[in-house]
């Protein structure tokens, strides 16, 4: 019951604006967020344990169906932007055709804070994350741009 | 339904929360359609002097490309957030608050054949009027400098740097000198080294200056 309420509270606090890119992504591309056990349990742990300079974190890890179609697209950006709405801004795009992977950052002021949509995408699997971020973090991710610190990250940078 | 639905379609949901703000509000809802159409063509202002040059055929030969948008209202947020902690940070702090855009982008190549000296060219030739070549330096590497003037104002700079396997493409957009511009390197994906304190090189490398006062070199 905890856990389902957890859920619950987690489905409730998203953002519009992230949930708007997730049902575009799910509709235009077919992509599915994969069913991973204990994922609901993740996110909150991650909610009560937040790594320095992030916090609202949400993410959604997509499965392999459509996942290529998306990373061929060519204008996927201005594509996300629109999903997004106003406010957002493009911020950081890395394309590697060597790794087959591209990352696009999007970034919105939240006071003094940023908040920042989160797309990574590679052959076999995806990501779709929405964090608020400090000023340390945008610095951060300036200073790297090809290597974003992301949570995942954010402790080896 | 192959792709994203049409920029500008809008899910029923949208479309009815859209309706109910407008009948409120009607100088509200007008606000709000500009906020809204704005990003749609955002991508393309966004990227400064770049916005007008195709780099289709890069995107397409590059193993990785690296792209960094700075537009005003995010310069802004950057330069009162970053930290003030040191003193080189509150140095790039106090130049970028003067700047109106930061754009860069790296096309990274495998190999030296990829992109060939007509690509570049073509580049320069896109830049649009206004532009003038202020330093060229030919060898290994083949740099040029653009600035754009208003009067005695500069009011922009775009560097074109082409390594063999590199390309790298900075327009600065904002009043800044060009003695400031080394300030910049290593943020925001500019490459370091790429701004050169002219102190540092050898007289036989001293780039010529060329202000011809068009692009089409």
């Amino acid at each position: 019951m905890l856990g389902l309420f957890l859920a619950t509270g987690v489905a409730l606090a998203r953002d519009s604006s992230f949930a708007a890119v997730l049902e575009g992504l799910e509709q235009g591309y077919h992509l599915q967020p994969q069913n991973v056990p204990g994922i609901w349990l993740a996110t909150s742990v991650l909610k009560a344990m937040p790594t320095p300079g992030f916090s609202q974190i949400d993410f959604v890890l997509f499965d392999e169906k459509g996942l290529r179609e998306l990373a061929a697209t060519r204008d996927l950006d201005r594509q996300i932007l629109g999903l997004l709405g106003s406010g957002w801004k493009p911020f950081v795009l890395v394309d590697s055709t060597a790794d087959k992977e591209r990352v696009l950052i999007f970034a919105r002021p939240s006071g003094r804070r940023m908040d920042l949509f989160i797309l990574t995408c590679e052959p076999d699997d995806g990501v779709a994350m929405f964090v608020t971020v400090d000023p340390k973090v945008v610095k951060d991710i300036l200073d790297h741009p090809r290597s974003p610190p992301l949570p995942s990250q954010a402790e080896n940078h | 339904m192959d792709g994203f639905p049409a920029a500008n379609e809008m899910n029923p949901d949208s479309v009815n929360e859209t309706w109910r703000f407008m009948k409120t509000n009607l100088l509200q809802y007008l606000l709000l359609m500009t906020l809204t159409v704005a990003p749609l063509t955002v991508r393309a202002a966004d990227e400064g002097a770049l916005s007008n040059v195709d780099l289709t055929k890069l995107e397409k030969q590059a193993s990785e490309r690296v792209t960094v948008l700075l537009s005003k209202p995010m310069i802004e947020f950057a330069a009162k957030l970053l930290p003030h902690d040191d003193g080189d940070t509150q140095k790039l702090q106090s130049l970028i608050k003067n700047l109106d855009g930061i754009y860069v982008r790296v096309f990274s190549f495998a190999d030296q054949k990829a992109y060939a000296q007509s690509d570049v060219d073509a580049i320069r030739k896109q830049l649009g009027t206004g532009w003038s070549k202020m330093v060229e330096v030919r060898g290994e590497d083949n740099v040029d400098f653009y600035v754009k003037r208003e009067g005695d104002k500069i009011k922009g700079f775009v560097l074109i740097a082409a390594e063999p396997l590199e390309l790298t493409l900075v327009n600065i957009q904002g009043s800044i000198q060009p003695e400031q511009l080394s300030e910049l390197q290593g943020f925001a994906g500019i490459p370091r080294g790429i701004f050169k304190p002219e102190k540092e090189k050898g007289d036989d490398k001293v780039p010529v200056p060329k202000d011809n006062g068009n692009t089409n070199n």
